[in-house]
């Protein structure tokens, strides 16, 4: 029987960690954060599908040694850029396990994933297509045949459907077996006709210095940090990290830094207690010191005030 | 431990006292001196700021443990740092242990960047990807007008801080934030520019002043004859003029008063309640009495008595009359 999920938030944290703890990352943008996400486990492939109302960049770890295809679910939405890599909504990206890539998208995003393990992938390559696929060993474009693309979407969008409306109807083991070998025969088929994807050396190495970069955020969980410091830890001057991470995070490395400083300071706020602790207490230990800017780009940035937040209790954040 | 601190002043010993990390022997030519020097020490990082109101003549050392860059914030008219024009926008990346004379032609303010060389070589490396020597003689540096404008804000934020909010400035995180950002700016003000040093001329012409002033400090209370000195540099009496009205805008034998009446005031101030003008005069070098006087008054608006007066009214408690005042 599949483990069907289907899920909504406000909070971009939650929704991240709802996410089998692969997601992490932050809103870029302001205004209201509402997201949806949808997950289902057939016995051998993963669908997942998501919609998220702002834009923001994520960072994807697969804890899991699976091969993932990831697609915008809309003709009509911008491209999202992954792995710094923009992908157009004709075209998906393949996630190679053992990366930590940067999702980003300008604006709201609607987006869906399958996955299979590298074992069930070669079996079905073989018996499907008549080719060994093997796992990648980079995340990179793909440019699947219109026809078999087209499939995955409509399937995709089908079992979104079911599993939002008709869970019980998905859950019936005869459905869920047909519409798990429709999925998996679709996503073989756009990955073993796929057009061979580009890669230029520029690319693998600006990924490889993305992923020191993530090395040095994810050893300093509640540090600051600033530039500087990345630049020694992933050993490029200013000048190609500032093009890497445009590349990836759609911003510089100064902007991401502060965004980065901004949600630390407002974890903090909303852990502490409003009694023993002020704002100007967390927003300096964040390295904020003027404080009416940083009380207008808080409340920009998370519709409500520092100290809104900072009286708000713990068990508000659940609603 | 990050600190800061803000303070004014009327007398210029008291200034060069509260210059931080560079030995300044600072020459005034009018009388209402007054000045506001900033300072605040983040974790590596320095900044300086000073505001002075005056037109004034320097002769700067600097503290060859740190790395130092200088740059005017107001330059109308600008001023001339080592023979060189020092116009709005540039900086002065100098060498390490720098001595040079500073001519500021009017009111003034200034800034000041220091750090250990380790400091700048490492965060030069890991910003810039190369080396950032430190040159061997001072430059003038024309940064990116926005390098050098983030430079000035930067700095004269954490200063604005220092003066109003020296805790703040305290917080080791806030010092880190302002740190980072300052070293920054810096490492693309010093990278991007282009540079000058006024060329080869005024590199042999600032060293000759250098030796001027060694001359002057050789034997400082015995007056020597232009010629002497001129000898002792090596270079003919016309060229000396030449040099100084370019790095001083005076003649060098008005610059040698000056900065013999400088010394006579100080030790008028430090004399003991026993010493008489004459005696001090003699000591320094003044054998006209006479002539001695008029130019002490015309430079500091009072007789030498009345300096020597003053100071022992004020520096030597008298028995109190009144427990209470």
């Amino acid at each position: 029987m599949p483990d069907i999920a289907a899920h909504a938030f406000t909070d971009p944290d939650e929704f991240y960690s709802a996410i089998r703890n692969w997601v992490e990352g932050f809103v870029t943008e302001r205004g209201d954060y509402r997201a949806e996400f949808t997950h289902v486990d057939f016995s051998r492939l993963w669908l997942s599908r998501g919609e998220e109302s702002l834009g923001r960049v994520v960072t994807v770890t697969p804890r899991v040694e699976r091969t993932t295809i990831l697609f915008g679910t809309d003709q009509d939405q911008p491209a999202l850029r992954i792995a710094g890599i923009e992908v157009a909504p004709d075209e998906a990206a393949v996630i190679s396990f053992g990366s930590a890539d940067h999702v980003w998208s300008p604006e709201a995003s609607r987006w869906g994933g399958v996955s299979l393990t590298p074992e069930d992938l070669a079996a079905l390559g073989q018996a499907i297509s008549g080719r060994e696929l093997t796992p990648p060993s980079f995340t990179h474009r793909i440019k699947p045949p219109a026809s078999a693309f087209l499939r995955l979407r409509h399937l995709h969008k089908a079992a979104r459907h079911l599993a939002r409306k008709a869970p019980d109807i998905l859950a019936k083991p005869e459905v869920a077996r047909a519409m798990e070998e429709a999925l998996a025969e679709a996503m073989v088929l756009c990955l073993a006709s796929a057009e061979p994807a580009d890669v230029r050396s520029t690319h693998v190495h600006h990924a490889t210095v993305l992923r020191r970069f993530e090395d040095v955020i994810r050893a300093n969980p509640d540090q600051t940090l600033y530039i500087s410091q990345l630049c020694a830890a992933t050993g490029v001057p200013e000048r190609t990290l500032l093009a890497c991470c445009h590349e990836h995070l759609g911003m510089g490395p100064k902007r991401y830094l502060v965004l980065r400083r901004m949600h630390l300071a407002r974890r903090a706020l909303l852990m502490a207690e409003p009694e023993a602790t002020t704002v100007t207490e967390i927003a300096t230990n964040y390295g904020f010191w003027e404080l009416g800017r940083f009380s207008v780009a808080y409340r920009s940035l998370f519709g409500e005030t520092p100290s809104a937040s900072l009286r708000r209790l713990p068990d508000d954040l659940q609603r | 431990m990050p600190g800061s601190g803000t303070s004014s002043f009327t007398d210029p010993d008291d200034y060069e006292a509260g210059l931080h990390w560079a030995q300044m022997n600072l020459l005034v030519t009018s009388r209402d001196f007054k000045a506001r020097l900033t300072w605040a020490e983040l974790h590596c990082v320095r900044l300086l700021r000073s505001q002075e109101d005056l037109p004034r003549l320097a002769y700067v050392s600097l503290e060859p443990a740190l790395v130092f860059v200088t740059f005017p914030t107001t330059v109308n008219p600008p001023p001339v740092w080592s023979g060189v024009d020092v116009q709005s926008g540039n900086i002065m990346f100098h060498s390490r242990g720098e001595r040079l004379h500073q001519r500021m032609r009017g009111p003034c303010l200034w800034s000041l960047i220091a750090l250990p060389p380790r400091d700048l070589q490492d965060y030069g490396l890991a910003l810039f990807g190369k080396p950032l020597p430190v040159p061997s003689t001072g430059r003038v540096l024309r940064p990116r007008l926005r390098d050098t404008a983030r430079l000035q804000r930067l700095h004269a934020q954490a200063c604005r801080l220092a003066e109003t909010k020296p805790k703040m400035l305290a917080h080791p995180e806030v010092a880190r934030a302002i740190e980072q950002g300052v070293i920054e700016a810096l490492v693309n003000c010093l990278t991007a520019a282009e540079g000058h040093d006024g060329g080869a001329a005024n590199r042999h012409h600032a060293q000759i002043m250098v030796r001027f002033e060694e001359a002057i400090a050789e034997n400082p209370c015995r007056p020597r004859r232009m010629a002497e000195i001129c000898e002792l540099i090596g270079v003919t009496e016309r060229t000396l003029q030449s040099y100084c009205a370019k790095f001083l805008g005076i003649s060098p034998r008005r610059y040698l008063l000056l900065r013999r009446l400088k010394q006579m005031r100080r030790a008028l101030r430090d004399a003991d309640p026993a010493t008489t003008v004459a005696d001090l005069a003699q000591r320094h070098g003044f054998t006209e009495l006479e002539r001695f006087a008029a130019a002490y008054r015309r430079e500091f608006g009072e007789m030498p008595s009345t300096t020597l007066a003053r100071v022992r009214g004020s520096g030597f408690p008298r028995p109190n009359f009144s427990d209470s005042a």
